[in-house]
C-alpha cells in the first residue's frame, strides 16, 4: 500500500509509470489496468501517462466513446473505459488485441473488473479513497517493471 | 430537392425528410430505453436496437413522403459509437443502391451547430457562438459560415452530460442524469453545499468537470444519503456549480470574440437552470440567445437531413465506409 497525498501525487504516479515505459525496452504490448471507485483518480493517472508519452492536446474522459486512441511515432496508446460495458461481445469489438505494425502498443483500461473473460495485465493499479487522500496497490505480470515502480514509493 | 436524413450515432434511431421548398416534412425518432438499467448507453444493445427499429422508422416517414421522391440521402458517419454508426451507414448505402440516389455523410457535431436554422421562424445569421453540451461533448464553437468553425473551448476531461450522469448515480438517482437531477434540484437549496467552479478563473474557454464530480462524491460520503432533503440540496448545489461554469465560459467567449448571438445545443441545453442563467447573463450584456426547439437540441435526423440539403455538392455514390468514432469539427 502506498499513499498519494493529493491530485498532483496521483499525476506523478502516472508520470513515473510512463517514464518507466519509455526507459525500459518493453514487449510489443503493455497493458495497464486501473481499478478503483468513481473519483478515485483512474483517469488522472491515465491522462498523465498519455501526456508524459508526448500527447500535447486534451486527454478527455473515454466514458462516452469507450475507447480513445493516441498515436505517436513509435507507439500506439489505447485509453479504454469499461464503466458502461459488461459483456464480452462489446469488449471483443474494441479490437484491443488486433496487431499493430511497427509500433509498441500500450493499453490502459479503466474499470477492468467489468471484463467477463479476465485479462492478465502487465501492470495492475488498485487505487482507492483514503479520506481525501488516495492509497494504491501494485500487482501484475511485469515483475521487473513493478519492482522498479515500487522502489520509487519505498 | 428532397433529402432523407438518418441518425444512429448513439441511442436515438431517427429518420427525417427535408424538402428544400417546405422545410422538414417528416420526422420520426425512437429513443432507446433499454440502457436505463445500465446507467449509460451499452454499445452492443444500441446497435441491435437500431437494426430492429430502423426499417419501421422508414415506414413512419414514408407515410409523409413516398420514398421514390427522395433525391439524396444524408446520414451521420461520426463521431459516435462505431457499431451504431455502421447500422445507419449500411442502411443508407442499401437505400442509395436500390433507389439510385446519392449519399452524403454528415458530421453529427456540425449538424448540431446548424440545427437552429431548421426552424424558419428563427432568424440567425453568421457568425454566432454555440455552446454544445451533451453526454459525449462539451464545447464552445464559433460558427463563421457553413464549413468554417473555430473551436474556442472544450472540456479537458468529462463531458457535462457525463458529469450529470455520474453525479446522478452517486446520488442514487436514475439515468439519464440530466432530467433526474433537474427534477430533485427544484426541491433543494443551491447554496447549501459550496462545490467548486472549476477553471472559472482560467482565461481560456476550456472547462473541466472531473473535480466537481469528486467534490460531490466527498459530500455524499459525509451525509445521510437516505435523507431526501440532503439529496435534493446536493443535486441543486451541483447543478448550480456546473451551470455557473458553462454560462461563464459561454458569455466570456462571446464578449471576447465580440459576437452578439449565442446558441445553446445538445441534450444538456434542455436544462432549465442553464437556460435561465444564460438568458439573464446574455440579456445583461446585450447578447441575443437562441434556443433551438427542444426536439432539435437532442439527437435527431432533421438536422442531418437539413445539413445534407446544404451540402448537396458533397454527394457521391461511393459505397466505402466513412464511419469515424472521432471526427473533430476542424476536419469537416
Amino acid at each position: 500500500m502506498h499513499l498519494l497525498e493529493n491530485e498532483l501525487a496521483t499525476s506523478k504516479l502516472g508520470q513515473n509509470i510512463a517514464s518507466l515505459i519509455i526507459n525500459n525496452c518493453l514487449q510489443s504490448s503493455f497493458e495497464i489496468h486501473l481499478e478503483g471507485n468513481l473519483g478515485a483518480g483512474k483517469t488522472t493517472i491515465a491522462r498523465s501517462i498519455i501526456k508524459y508519452l508526448g500527447w500535447n492536446a486534451n486527454v478527455k474522459s473515454p466514458t462516452f466513446s469507450i475507447c480513445e486512441e493516441y498515436s505517436f511515432n513509435n507507439l500506439l496508446c489505447l485509453h479504454v473505459d469499461l464503466y458502461r460495458i459488461n459483456n464480452q461481445f462489446d469488449i471483443d469489438m474494441l479490437g484491443l488485441d488486433d496487431p499493430v505494425r511497427d509500433k509498441q502498443k500500450i493499453i490502459i483500461i479503466e474499470w477492468p473488473e467489468n471484463i467477463p473473460y479476465k485479462r492478465l495485465p502487465e501492470l495492475h493499479i488498485n487505487i482507492d479513497h483514503h479520506d481525501r487522500k488516495r492509497i494504491f496497490k501494485v500487482s501484475g505480470s511485469a515483475n521487473k517493471f513493478i519492482n522498479n515502480l515500487t522502489k520509487i514509493y519505498a | 430537392m428532397i433529402t432523407l436524413g438518418i441518425e444512429t450515432s448513439c441511442d436515438e434511431t431517427a429518420l427525417a425528410i427535408h424538402d428544400s421548398d417546405k422545410g422538414i416534412i417528416s420526422e420520426s425518432v425512437f429513443s432507446q430505453e433499454i440502457h436505463a438499467a445500465y446507467g449509460g448507453v451499452v454499445p452492443e444493445l444500441a446497435s441491435r436496437d437500431h437494426c430492429s427499429k430502423i426499417i419501421g422508422m422508414l415506414h413512419n416517414v414514408e407515410s409523409d413522403c413516398a420514398i421514390d421522391k427522395i433525391d439524396q440521402i444524408a446520414y451521420t458517419s461520426g463521431p459516435g459509437l462505431v457499431g451504431a454508426l455502421l447500422v445507419g451507414e449500411n442502411f443508407a448505402q442499401g437505400l442509395s443502391f436500390s433507389l439510385g440516389v446519392p449519399l452524403i455523410n454528415i458530421n453529427h457535431l456540425e449538424a448540431h451547430l446548424h440545427a437552429p436554422k431548421i426552424d424558419p421562424s428563427i432568424d440567425l445569421d453568421y457568425p454566432f457562438i454555440t455552446l454544445l453540451v451533451s453526454g459525449g461533448h462539451t464545447m464552445i464553437v464559433q460558427v463563421n459560415n457553413l464549413g468554417d468553425y473555430e473551436l474556442l473551448g472544450e472540456t479537458r476531461d468529462d463531458a457535462s452530460g457525463e458529469a450529470f450522469d455520474k453525479v446522478s448515480k452517486l446520488l442514487g438517482l436514475g439515468y439519464p442524469g440530466g432530467p433526474e437531477i433537474q427534477k430533485v434540484a427544484k426541491k433543494g437549496n443551491p447554496s447549501s453545499f459550496s462545490f467548486p467552479r472549476p477553471m472559472i478563473q482560467d482565461k481560456s474557454f476550456d472547462m473541466s468537470f472531473s473535480g466537481l464530480k469528486t467534490a460531490v462524491l466527498y459530500a455524499t460520503k459525509e451525509v445521510d444519503k437516505t435523507d431526501k432533503k440532503i439529496i435534493c440540496d446536493i443535486a441543486a448545489s451541483f447543478q448550480s456549480a456546473i451551470t455557473d461554469v458553462l454560462v461563464h465560459k459561454l458569455i466570456l467567449s462571446a464578449e471576447n470574440k465580440k459576437i452578439d448571438c449565442i446558441v445553446l445545443a445538445g441534450g444538456v441545453a434542455a436544462n432549465d437552470e442553464l437556460r435561465k442563467k444564460v438568458s439573464e447573463k446574455a440579456k445583461a450584456k446585450g447578447i441575443r440567445t437562441i434556443y433551438p426547439q427542444l426536439k432539435y437540441c437532442t439527437d435527431n435526423a432533421a438536422m442531418i437531413a437539413y445539413l445534407g440539403s446544404l451540402k448537396a455538392s458533397d454527394r457521391s455514390f461511393a459505397l466505402e465506409s466513412k464511419v469515424r468514432a472521432r471526427w473533430p469539427l476542424q476536419e469537416c
